[in-house]
């Protein structure tokens, strides 16, 4: 495991991913993700011990074989951009590391956030939402939820299930006041939500 | 959700009346914008802030807003024992948030039950002059009940020491980037004031923390309760903020308000007509009434300046401490100007 670059407590705030998960025991978490990445860094004071794998290394997770209570993938398009044959192979291997009330986190840059496309980049490189559901399920996830992670990577300030009138009234909460702020809540209210936020996030548990 | 927070979480609910949703949409993260728990090692930022959720009911609409932080954070542990005891008192019951406060290993949670209603920040947009000039006269004189109400049953602000304006306003005024000869005249607008008694404040009574819920005026956010006790602060504050929604929908003010509380325009009228009567309700002289009124805008704006908030956010408090300034070395009486009908000398 390298040594994590730990700065505000906005970034340190993404620890807080924890409370929201329900691994039934926090004694090892696993942290599939690029050396920038903080995630590993911030998830330590919740478990006993965390470790950071690169993602060349992922398919050696199988050897922690039934002991591990997270399994994250963190940056997914900067583990393997566009390469989905590497997410099945890393969520079964995660899969295999799990023991049972564990659960996987999965995030990744949401490819449908509006200011993308505004910006001339579009989803290409990017996985949807329902592919990495779907790759969580294949690997045999019974329960899985996802949410919008707004801002994306780093400091994640607002974690909102992928439910219509969740993302309604956290717009209604967190009113932008900057010109096309204001238009956020409608575009929620008419079912654009996917729009809204530049990350997602998936989750498995066994 | 994980255990320990599953557990605090569902007492507090059970306090309230309901029980912990089982559904992950129905749980919002918001204002995540600190580790739980706090590190132990000193880092750059205000570590404390927790996070926060939003609940929803089934039906997708809201129902509890929830504060987490650190079980070790004494504020937050504090705003719900503060809310527990004003809420023995049945005269203010309705007017403050139904919440519940608990903890377990390493969190504590406030869950206050989501008021329906209107903020006042959103009704401020279709008010008239007279309409707003009432309803702060209302929410401040219901603030008033709740600070008397809080002196007689809070233990710790029984405070008998009386608020020495210039002692308490030297250290904010010191921090606050104005020119020495504005420095000198804020500063001996505090000496004039001396002393007053103290009275607990809500201390962040803004048109965001106030809703109008079918007709009651109801209060939101105690964590600051208290904590400031100068007289006239929460008056001054609102009245302030409340001008900037009136006239601007809170994006700020062309003209400093210290400019409309001196002239002749309806605002104008009608926030000295709200400062007079909260300085009157306090028994407080014009001398009194002026230092409360800097005292206000300096540690409002030093407030801004100690969090390390952005200089767009903190420049409209510092204009107005600097106007008021401006006032006091123009020669003018500004007790003449803004408080005639108060009394000069202390009885």
């Amino acid at each position: 495991m390298t040594e994590e670059v730990i700065s505000s407590p906005p970034v340190l705030a993404a620890g807080n991913w924890v409370w929201l998960l329900a691994p039934q025991r926090q004694d090892k978490a696993v942290v599939i993700a690029p050396e920038q990445d903080a995630l590993a860094g911030v998830l330590a004071p919740h478990f006993g011990e965390v470790a950071r794998v690169a993602p060349g290394e992922a398919g050696s997770l199988a050897n922690a074989n039934d002991s591990v209570d997270l399994v994250a993938i963190s940056r997914l398009e900067d583990c393997a951009p566009g390469d989905l044959r590497w997410l099945e192979m890393a969520v079964a291997e995660g899969r295999r590391a799990l023991r049972n009330g564990g659960c996987a986190l999965v995030t990744f840059v949401n490819p449908y956030w509006a200011r993308r496309y505004l910006r001339g980049w579009g989803p290409d490189r990017l996985v949807s939402r329902s592919r990495v559901m779907g790759t969580l399920e294949g690997a045999g996830f019974s329960r899985l939820a996802s949410y919008y992670i707004q801002p994306f990577p780093e400091a994640a300030s607002s974690i909102i299930p992928i439910w219509g009138p969740a993302a309604v009234h956290h717009e209604r909460m967190e009113h932008m006041s900057s010109a096309l702020g204001r238009y956020r809540p409608l575009v929620a209210r008419l079912g654009g939500h996917a729009l809204l936020y530049p990350g997602c996030a998936c989750v498995g548990y066994l | 959700m994980n255990q320990a927070l599953a557990i605090a979480l569902g007492d507090a609910l059970h306090q309230l009346g309901d029980e912990l949703p089982t559904d992950w949409r129905r749980i919002v993260m918001i204002k995540n914008d600190g580790p739980i728990p706090v590190p132990p090692h000193p880092v750059i930022g205000d570590a404390g802030r927790g996070f926060n959720l939003l609940l929803l009911t089934a039906e997708g609409e809201p129902a509890y807003y929830v504060r987490c932080r650190d079980a070790g954070d004494s504020m937050a542990a504090r705003e719900a024992e503060v809310l527990r005891l004003l809420s023995e008192s049945p005269g203010i019951r309705s007017h403050l948030p139904e919440s519940a406060g608990t903890r377990a290993d390493g969190i504590q949670v406030l869950a206050t039950r989501y008021m329906s209603g209107q903020l006042f920040a959103h009704l401020l947009r279709k008010m008239s002059h007279d309409e707003w000039r009432d309803a702060v006269l209302d929410v401040t004189d219901l603030v008033t009940e709740i600070g008397r109400t809080g002196q007689a049953g809070i233990p710790d602000l029984a405070g008998a020491e009386p608020f020495d304006f210039w002692r308490e306003g030297e250290e904010p005024l010191a921090l606050l980037p104005m020119s020495s000869e504005q420095i000198a005249a804020s500063g001996a607008a505090l000496r004039a004031a001396g002393t007053a008694p103290r009275f607990p404040q809500h201390g962040d009574l803004w048109p965001g923390n106030v809703v109008r819920d079918r007709g009651i005026w109801r209060f939101l956010d105690f964590d600051l309760f208290g904590r400031v006790e100068a007289p006239l602060f929460d008056a001054c504050h609102l009245t302030y903020t409340s001008t900037e929604y009136l006239l601007s929908g809170g994006h700020g003010l062309d003209t400093p308000w210290v400019k409309h509380l001196e002239g002749h325009d309806i605002v104008g009228r009608g926030g000295r007509e709200i400062l007079r009567r909260n300085a009157s309700a306090h028994g407080l002289t014009a001398d009194q009434a002026v230092g409360a009124l800097v005292y206000y805008l300096v540690e409002a704006t030093a407030r801004l300046l100690r969090k390390g908030a952005q200089s767009d956010v903190w420049r409209g408090p510092l204009a107005e401490a600097a106007a008021a300034a401006d006032l006091l070395r123009s020669g003018a009486d500004p007790r003449q100007i803004l408080f005639p009908e108060l009394r000069r000398e202390r009885t």
